[in-house]
């Protein structure tokens, strides 16, 4: 974009003589412009000071450690050059290298240089010196390099620091001396699940594992060698978070009207933290917030009556848990409408979705949506999803969080309602809101304990109010009151059923022996009687 | 007093669009109209508006110039003349690459501008900067292109310890002293691309001319700028800038 001020003027000027009765007129045309040139300011000419201090120790038959002091820079030091017997070998940024791959009992002189953005380069420092150790006769003695091999100490690990996140562990220690070594975990002692190899000889060490399962135990276990050889190594165990999940929303929520009122019952959660449910009620479309709609309930109850209603109009519902602190549930929802004169005793009641509208026009990204989008996590844990991807196992006895990663969906308004239908009766359903979290990363729900085996249908309702669509996700959910997973769970409840099912068995067994008895002895009394009576 | 007919002739309103500028024999102008003549013979006096003002003839004797700082205004009783002039507007110009500070080195742009009249003597094309030296930026300057002799420098060539700013016209019209023969200037029927450079003086300099109409294809005129920073020199650094004009004239 031009700034100059350009004025295109356009001038007539008229000259006229009265010199003879005549006159001359001049016509022309002005424009101005600008030519313009920039001059960049003068680069960096200027070389880093020369790195000083250099060593270079020697750490094991094939490595040889350098550090040196940092330099200084009229603008700022990018990198240090490595000279290995005046050859580049590379740069790095860091004041310290490890030299590796060198041979066995070799002498090596380095050189350092220090390097700007400029590529201006610093002479090079003085000249430093090692000699790498001789290759060990035998790793498996525990001894050997340099001709001393039994009187250098096998290094020790110490400052063993684990810090697990959901999904990674980092995992840092030190050694006495510098080692190389293998890092190693698992879920078993076995450490299966994966290996990192440290090839260069260092004192401090860090890995990083990734891929972890939340809310699980791991074994772990670090190997170090020194470059004489000698070994160390370390065990120990860590667990990784779990996943958090909000409070649970109250269940069993059901609106069903009357002739003149709706009816309301839930079950509150069973969470010590719960205090109240607040039940919010709207005309257009299920509340999604607490303060969204009017607000006919409050309390700890588990039923309530709306009386304030109209004959045909359709009441929307969510009822909303609060915890201590003032945290509310994500919502669970119901509708009801009490019937007008001369409509169908069984009038047609679908759930939520009757009123929703179902268009193609959804927001792609929302209809590229699966059911394998949506996590599962009961204990802190994702459930994993099997039946090509539209089931999952949960435990019925543990609450269910159902959850969607925020950046899996538009930031349009949109409401997300998920319905669950009952194993016995498919026609029962119980619907919650997905809402977003506090650090918004995720859209979230959790429910209390289904408390009954059997498949529960899924059905998952994304609202794109800015398209005016719905998309529709199906799955189910596969509860199991006992067990949900763990080999010994599953064992210990087959016990106790057997064990509960030969009970019932012995205590009916000695009722039909007891009432036998009793037949059998009238039977001999009545005989006795009989035998009696004969004789007599 | 014999009764007046009004005449007006109002012949071009808003003739001016995008980047040609057309100019007529206008009694006033703006960058959006020009009025090529009034004349209104009853009644009369001063209109205005918040872009001009006019004073009206009342009768067909009263002549003479008058106008305003954004036009200038011959009035009289059919007293216009219809030569058409017009010049196309010409872009900025930025000289690429831009120019280490230390280290030297050449930047290079250039522009065209369109003259076409119907004027049967032709026109002449002018050149001139506004200030010099004519590169500068705040208190800092490229000089003036310093030429050998009398005439343009066929080659630009800038000591190395100093940094300088030229101009050099290309075109059918060129004057003759940015004409060559392939290796001088002032010399020549050759037009060498890249060749001939003058400094950007605050006098006018004339660069084209042409002795015959040229209505309505117009001829081009390409007004080519270099600005050289010797490698020895250290030229501060800024934005520079040349405010420079050209001038048309219908001859």
């Amino acid at each position: 974009m031009s700034t100059t001020r350009k004025k295109i003027g356009a001038i007539i000027i008229l000259s006229i003589w009265f010199l003879t009765s005549s006159f001359t007129t001049l016509y022309a045309l002005e424009d101005q412009f600008e030519v313009r040139l920039t001059v960049t300011p003068p680069s960096d000419l200027i070389a880093p000071s020369i790195p000083t201090g250099l060593s270079a120790i020697a750490v094991s038959s094939s490595q040889i450690n350098l550090a040196w002091t940092a330099s200084t820079d009229n603008v700022a030091v990018t990198g240090y050059r490595i000279y290995r017997d005046t050859v580049f070998v590379t740069t790095v940024t860091a004041t310290n290298f490890s030299d590796i791959g060198l041979s066995a009992n070799t002498l090596y002189s380095y050189r350092v240089s220090a390097v700007d953005a400029a590529t201006n380069e610093s002479a090079q420092s003085a000249s430093t010196s090692a000699t790498t150790f001789t290759a060990p006769v035998s790793q498996q003695n525990n001894s050997g390099g340099n001709g001393g091999g039994s009187q250098i100490n096998a290094p020790v690990i110490y400052d063993v620091v684990v810090v697990p996140t959901q999904n990674t562990a980092t995992i840092t220690w030190k050694t006495t001396q510098p080692t190389a070594g293998n890092l190693s975990w698992g879920i078993t002692s076995s450490f299966e699940t994966g290996i990192d190899v440290q090839v260069i000889f260092q004192t401090s060490h860090s890995v990083t594992i990734t891929q972890l399962v939340a809310g699980t135990d791991y074994n772990f276990t670090i190997t170090g060698q020194n470059g004489y050889g000698r070994n160390t190594n370390y065990t120990n165990r860590f667990k990784t978070s779990v996943i958090t999940q909000e409070f649970p929303n109250p269940t069993n929520f059901v609106a069903k009207s009357t002739a003149e009122n709706i009816d309301l019952t839930w079950n509150n959660p069973r969470n010590q933290d719960f205090e109240e449910v607040r039940i919010v009620r709207g005309d257009g479309f299920f509340p999604n917030d607490p303060s969204d709609g009017q607000v006919v309930y409050e309390g700890n109850g588990d039923s309530f009556t709306d009386s304030d209603t109209e004959i045909g109009k359709t009441y929307f519902y969510t009822i909303f848990a609060r915890y201590q602190g003032g945290d509310y549930s994500s919502g669970s929802v119901s509708k009801a409408r009490i019937r007008l004169p001369g409509d169908p005793v069984t009038p047609t009641d679908d759930g939520i979705y009757e009123s929703l509208p179902e268009s193609p026009s959804v927001d792609p990204i929302i209809e590229a949506l699966t059911f394998l989008d949506f996590d599962f996590i009961q204990n802190g844990r994702k459930i994993s999803a099997f039946n090509d991807g539209d089931k999952v196992a949960i435990d019925g006895n543990l609450n269910l969080t159902v959850s969607l990663d925020y950046k899996k969906v538009p930031e349009i308004l949109k409401s997300m309602v998920v319905t669950l239908s009952y194993p016995d009766d498919p026609t029962r359903t119980f619907s919650f809101l997905l809402r977003v979290n506090k650090e918004k990363t995720l859209y979230t729900a959790t429910i209390g304990a289904l408390g009954q085996s059997g498949t529960y249908g899924v059905n998952i309702a994304i609202v794109d109010y800015q398209n005016r669509g719905m998309k529709k996700i199906v799955g189910g959910l596969v509860a199991n009151v006992f067990q949900a997973y763990g080999e010994d769970r599953k064992f210990v409840a087959m016990i106790r059923e057997i064990l509960f099912n030969v009970l019932l068995l012995v205590i009916l067994l000695m009722i039909i022996y007891k009432a036998l008895k009793v037949v059998f002895q009238k039977k001999k009394d009545v005989a006795r009687n009989n035998i009696h009576e004969g004789i007599y | 007093m014999k009764k007046m007919y009004i005449i007006i002739v109002i012949v071009f309103v808003a003739i001016v669009s995008h980047s040609t500028h057309v100019l007529f024999a206008a009694v006033m102008n703006s960058t959006n109209y020009s009025i090529q003549s009034d004349s209104v013979n009853f009644g009369g006096g001063q209109s205005s508006s918040t872009s001009y003002t006019q004073e009206s003839t009342f009768g067909e004797i009263a002549t003479g110039p008058s106008g305003s700082t954004s036009y200038n205004l011959t009035a009289g009783y059919q007293q216009m003349q219809g030569v058409y002039i017009a010049m196309t507007a010409v872009s900025d110009v930025n000289l690429t690459p831009s120019i280490p500070s230390i280290g030297g080195g050449v930047g290079d742009g250039a522009s065209t501008v369109t003259v076409t009249t119907d004027s049967t003597a032709g026109y002449e094309l002018s050149i001139k900067a506004s200030s010099s030296p004519a590169l500068v930026s705040g208190s800092n300057s490229f000089a003036n292109y310093t030429q050998v002799g009398a005439n343009p420098d066929f080659s630009f060539v800038v000591p190395t310890a100093d940094s300088e700013f030229a101009f050099s016209p290309e075109g059918v019209d060129v004057v003759q002293s940015f004409k060559d023969d392939g290796s001088s200037c002032n010399t020549g029927v050759l037009d060498t691309v890249n060749a001939c450079w003058s400094p950007l003086t605050t006098t006018n300099t004339l660069i084209s001319k042409k002795v015959t109409g040229n209505f309505p294809s117009g001829t081009a005129t390409v007004l080519k700028f270099r600005a050289e920073s010797g490698s020895a020199h250290v030229q501060p650094a800024g934005a520079y800038v040349a405010t420079t004009t050209v001038t048309a004239i219908a001859l």
